[in-house]
C-alpha cells in the first residue's frame, strides 16, 4: 500500500468517525430548533414546524434566566396552531403568555394589552365572543390609558373590535368604532405625509 | 404533505443536480467509457470527503470564534473570514478530493488517458456536492437547495473538473508535481473566493458567487474540451509505434491501441515506445500528453453514438428534469463537432440556464423589496408560462437546426412545431402546479415522465441518424 493510500485511508476513516461523533453528541439548543421551525413554517411545513415550536418551548422552560426565550416560544407555537386550526391548544398557549406577561411586567403593560388581543383573536375565531369582547375591552382601556386615545395601537384594537362586533351582528355600535379608528389612521397618514 | 413524503421530496431537490452534473460528465466521455464501477467509487468517495472536512472545519470555526464569523463589525471579521473561507474550508475540501482522488483512483487501470482526469474529478466533485447538499437541504429546507442548485453543486462539480483536469495531465506528462500543485492552487482559489464571498453576507456577495461559478463552469467546459480533443485524437490517429516490451513488439500500435492496453495493465505509463515513422523513443507519458492535440484538425468527421432512450428516460426523470440543460449543451456539441457549425455551444447553454432559472431569483428579491408576498396568482402564473415560454423557444431553435440535418437521412424526423408545443405545455403545467394539491409530488412526477417521453421522441430520431452517420463512414473507411 502507498503512503498517499495509508494517509487517505486515515483521513477518511479516522475524519468520519470524529464527523460522525461530533454530529450525534450535538447538544440540541433553543437557536437550533427554532432555526430549524422558522424554515419550516415558511415553507408552509407546519407539523414540522409545531415540532420544533414544541421542543424550543421545552428548552426554554428547563434553563434559567429564560423569559424571553420562553415569551418568543409561546408566541411562536401559538401562531403555529392557529395557522394548523388548533385553536383551543393555540388558546392554552396565549393564556400562559398573557399570565406570564402580567407577572413579569404588571397587568398596565403595553405587552400585557397586546397579549389580551390576541387571546381575544383567539376567542373570536373559536366563536366565543363575549369572552373576545371582555378581553378587547381590557386591552382597549390599557392602551388608551398608556397611550391615549389617538394612538396607533389603539385604532389596531377597535379594528379588531369593530370586526368583532360585526361578527356578533352589531353593525351600528360596529359603523361607530370604524368612524374612529379611521380617523385616527387618516390623522396618522396626514402626519406621515 | 407528511413528514416522510416532505423528507422525499427535500432529497430529491438536493440529490437532482448532483447527480445530473455527474450523469453529464459520465457521458461525456465518447470513446473510452469509463467502468461504471469505478465512476460510481469516485461518487462516493466524493460524498465521503464530506465528513472529514466537515469535521476540520468544525474544529476552525472554534479556533477562529464563530462569532467572529457571523458578525462583520467584530474586529478582525475579514481577515478572519477570508483566512476561514480559504484554508478552514476551501483548502480543505479540496485538498481531501484531491487526497481521495489521487489515493484511489488516479493509479486505476482503467485511468488510461489524460480525459479519465474530467471524469473522475467531476464526479467526486458532484458526489461531494451531493452530500453537502442533502446535508444543507435536510436542515434548512427547499429555498436553500434552490440556490445551491445554482451555485454551490456546480461549483463544486467544475472545480472537480478543474481538479480533474491537472491530475488527468499529470498522469501523463514528465512533469507530474508541477501539474498536481498548479490544480490544486487553481481551486483552492476559486473556491477560496467563492467561500469568502458566501460567508462575508454583504451585498455584493451574491453577484461575486455567481461570477465565481460561471468563472469555474467556464474554465471547467474549457478545459473538458481541451481534453476531449486530446481523446478524439488518441481514438483516431493514424501514428503507429511499436512497444519495446512483450510478445506484441513486431505489431504496430495506434494511440487507440495503446489506451486499450494501458486499460488492460499490459502497458504502464512509464513504458517506452518506438515512433514507426522516426524511429524515436518516447514513453507513453509523452506520446498522451497534450501535444498532440495539433493533430485533432487533420482528423476525419467522426459521427456519435447517440444515448439509449431508456437511460435518458431515467435520467430526465431522477434529475427532476434538470437534465435538459445537458442535453441541451450535448447535442449542440455534437452537432457544432461533426458538422463544423458555428455556433457556441456552451453559450447557448449558458444562455438557456440564465433566461429559465435566474429570472426566478430575480423576481424573488423583487417581491421582497416590495414587500409583495402572495403578490396574485395571475402575475406569479404569468410568469411560470413566460420562463416555459423562453424554454421551448430554446428548444425550438435548436430542433429547427437538428431538423434540417435529420430530413437528409431519415424518411421521417420529428415535427419540431409539435414537440415544442407539447414540451411548453408540460413544462407550463409542471410550473404552475401548486404544492398544495394531494400527492403533489406524484403529479409533478406524472408531468416530468411525459416531458421526458416527448424529447426522447427527439432522443429515437437522434439516435438513428447517428447510426446512420456511423454506418457511412465505415462504409468509406
Amino acid at each position: 500500500m502507498t503512503p498517499t493510500k495509508l494517509v487517505a485511508l486515515f483521513v477518511a476513516v479516522a475524519g468520519s468517525l470524529l464527523y460522525l461523533n461530533s454530529y450525534f453528541s450535538q447538544p440540541e439548543t433553543w437557536e437550533s430548533h427554532n432555526k430549524k421551525a422558522v424554515s419550516a413554517f415558511r415553507e408552509s411545513r407546519y407539523a414540522e414546524a409545531e415540532k420544533h415550536f414544541v421542543r424550543a418551548l421545552e428548552l426554554a422552560e428547563t434553563s434559567p434566566d429564560n423569559d424571553h426565550r420562553l415569551s418568543f416560544s409561546l408566541n411562536q407555537l401559538a401562531e403555529i396552531y392557529q395557522v394548523q386550526s388548533k385553536f383551543v391548544e393555540a388558546g392554552w398557549v396565549l393564556k400562559r403568555s398573557l399570565a406570564m406577561d402580567e407577572k413579569r411586567f404588571g397587568p398596565k403593560h403595553l405587552n400585557v394589552a397586546l397579549r389580551l388581543n390576541n387571546l381575544a383573536g383567539n376567542y373570536r375565531m373559536r366563536g366565543e365572543y363575549e369572552e373576545a369582547e371582555s378581553l378587547l375591552k381590557q386591552a382597549l382601556k390599557i392602551l388608551e390609558e398608556s397611550l391615549g386615545k389617538e394612538h396607533t395601537l389603539v385604532a389596531n384594537i377597535l379594528e379588531h373590535y369593530a370586526y368583532l362586533l360585526q361578527k356578533m351582528g352589531k353593525p351600528v355600535e360596529a359603523q361607530s368604532l370604524e368612524r374612529r379608528y379611521k380617523a385616527i389612521y387618516s390623522v396618522q397618514d396626514s402626519e406621515n405625509q | 404533505m407528511s413528514d416522510g413524503m416532505e423528507t422525499l421530496r427535500l432529497l430529491y431537490i438536493a440529490m437532482g443536480p448532483g447527480v445530473a452534473i455527474a450523469v453529464f460528465i459520465y457521458y461525456s466521455d465518447k470513446w473510452d467509457r469509463e467502468p461504471r464501477k469505478l465512476v460510481l467509487k469516485s461518487f462516493f468517495l466524493g460524498g465521503l470527503a464530506v465528513l472529514p472536512t466537515y469535521y476540520f472545519e468544525g474544529i476552525a470555526e472554534q479556533v477562529l470564534g464563530i462569532q467572529a464569523l457571523q458578525d462583520e463589525h467584530s474586529p478582525l471579521f475579514w481577515p478572519k473570514t477570508i483566512f476561514y473561507a480559504f484554508f478552514g474550508v476551501a483548502l480543505a475540501e479540496e485538498l481531501c478530493k484531491f487526497l481521495f482522488l489521487k489515493a484511489f483512483v488516479f493509479d486505476e487501470r482503467e485511468f488510461n488517458e489524460p480525459f479519465d482526469g474530467i471524469i473522475y474529478g467531476g464526479v467526486i466533485g458532484c458526489g461531494f456536492a451531493t452530500v453537502e447538499n442533502i446535508i444543507y437541504v435536510l436542515q434548512y429546507g427547499q429555498a436553500v437547495g434552490m440556490f445551491r442548485m445554482v451555485t454551490a453543486v456546480p461549483g463544486h462539480a467544475f472545480f472537480g473538473i478543474i481538479l480533474g483536469y491537472f491530475m488527468g495531465r499529470a498522469k501523463f506528462s514528465t512533469n507530474r508535481v508541477r501539474h498536481l500543485i498548479h490544480g490544486l492552487v487553481v481551486v483552492v482559489t476559486l473556491h477560496g473566493l467563492y467561500d469568502t464571498a458566501a460567508f462575508s453576507n454583504t451585498i455584493w456577495s451574491i453577484y461575486l458567487i455567481f461570477a465565481i461559478v460561471f468563472l469555474g463552469i467556464y474554465l471547467g467546459l474549457k478545459a473538458k474540451r481541451e481534453l476531449e480533443k486530446l481523446s478524439a485524437v488518441i481514438e483516431f490517429s493514424a501514428k503507429q509505434y511499436f512497444p519495446l516490451k512483450g510478445r506484441r513488439k513486431k505489431v504496430p500500435l495506434h494511440l487507440r491501441d495503446i489506451r486499450s492496453l494501458l486499460s488492460m495493465g499490459k502497458l504502464v505509463p512509464e513504458d517506452n515506445l518506438v515512433d514507426k515513422k522516426s524511429g524515436k523513443i518516447k514513453s507513453i507519458r509523452e506520446i498522451f500528453s497534450s501535444k498532440i492535440i495539433s493533430q485533432y484538425k487533420r482528423l476525419p468527421k467522426v459521427p456519435f453514438c447517440g444515448m439509449p432512450i431508456k437511460l435518458f428516460l431515467i435520467f430526465y426523470q431522477v434529475t427532476f428534469g434538470l437534465y435538459l440543460y445537458f442535453w441541451f449543451l450535448g447535442n449542440y456539441r455534437d452537432f457544432v463537432s461533426y458538422k463544423k457549425l458555428k455556433l457556441n455551444p456552451e453559450l447557448l447553454a449558458l444562455g438557456l440556464f440564465v433566461f429559465t432559472i435566474l429570472p426566478y431569483f430575480i423576481y424573488g428579491v423583487i417581491q421582497k423589496a416590495l414587500d409583495m408576498h402572495g403578490l396574485n396568482l395571475v402575475t406569479d402564473i404569468s410568469f411560470d408560462l413566460v420562463i416555459a415560454g423562453t424554454e421551448a423557444a430554446f428548444l425550438f431553435f435548436q430542433f429547427q437546426i437538428f431538423s434540417g440535418f435529420l430530413k437528409k437521412k431519415l424518411t421521417k424526423s420529428f415535427s419540431v412545431t409539435t414537440i415544442v408545443l407539447g414540451f411548453f405545455i408540460l413544462s407550463g403545467l409542471k410550473k404552475v402546479l401548486p404544492m398544495t394539491v394531494p400527492f403533489y409530488i406524484f403529479w409533478e412526477m406524472v408531468l416530468i415522465l411525459i416531458q421526458g417521453g416527448i424529447l426522447a421522441i427527439v432522443q429515437r430520431d437522434l439516435n438513428l441518424y447517428w447510426r446512420i452517420e456511423n454506418e457511412q463512414t465505415n462504409r468509406i473507411h
